[in-house]
């Protein structure tokens, strides 16, 4: 694939993935991850830091989304505070790990009970 | 309203949840299952919440991945424009879709993505076995 398609593929999977990340709350940033590691995976010797990148490029989208979620009254932050501290805390854990340990077991587990949540939404 | 233990295990939750948001393995709406499951809140609340927590969780994570990980910021600064973009059009969609099948949409994603990252896993596992018995 030309560069300049894979630059323009790359762009709808961004649109697309702000869409569902807002539409549904999660997920975005696994189409994002997947279209780079699949097409760019030349700029990122280290599979990691697709998904360093991909997640980074979500944060303005789901910041966007929750002002506008907001804005009409449909998300309470009444008792946020008691994930918010875990959320920073956890996340910067993570991010110091993430050079330390293969996560390709974690990713193994987290599939797994990913594939349980995701059959219990659908047919619970 | 929660009680001690179930604050307790909320905070504990979310902090794993965070971890793994952090290790770059995606938190893949695991606190909106967390909210919706176990906490009973609708999944238009809980979708809000798991947006906001990710946004907590990826900022403290981006904090240490500026400093140790290779992030290309301008490729980061297109795509978050273009996910942007995306958002505003799933905000307003969101705002009058139907939320029963919101969550099975989300179930099936969940189902997908899933199985994607398991085979892709496990082949990388065997990948990895047929490599280590080759060079014994």
């Amino acid at each position: 694939m030309a560069q300049k398609t894979k630059n323009i593929f790359l762009a709808v999977t961004a649109a697309i993935s702000g869409f569902l990340n807002s539409l549904i709350g999660a997920g975005g940033g696994i189409l994002l991850s997947l279209t780079l590691s699949r097409f760019f995976s030349d700029k990122f010797p280290d599979k990691r830091d697709v998904y360093v990148n991909s997640q980074a490029s979500m944060i303005p989208g789901c910041a966007l989304s929750c002002l506008l979620y907001s804005s009409r009254g449909m998300l309470d932050t009444a008792g946020f505070a008691l994930f918010a501290i875990p959320a920073a805390v956890g996340g910067a854990i993570g991010s110091l790990l993430l050079s330390k340990i293969k996560s390709n077991w974690i990713q193994i587990i987290f599939a797994a009970l990913v594939i349980w949540s995701g059959a219990r939404m659908m047919f619970g | 309203m929660l009680d001690g233990i179930s604050k307790v295990w909320s905070a504990l939750v979310s902090l794993v949840i965070a971890i793994l948001s952090g290790l770059g393995v995606g938190s893949g709406g695991l606190l909106m299952i967390w909210l919706t499951v176990f906490e009973g809140l609708g999944v238009d609340s809980a979708r809000g919440l798991n947006l906001l927590f990710f946004v907590f969780s990826a900022s403290a994570a981006l904090v240490f991945h500026l400093l140790r990980r290779r992030l290309n910021l301008r490729m980061v600064a297109v795509l978050a424009i273009f996910a942007c973009i995306g958002t505003l059009v799933g905000t307003y969609v969101g705002a009058v879709i139907n939320p029963v099948l919101v969550r099975r949409i989300f179930g099936g994603m969940l189902i997908f993505s899933g199985s994607y990252t398991l085979i892709s896993r496990l082949r990388g596992v065997g990948r990895k076995s047929d490599v280590t018995l080759s060079q014994k």
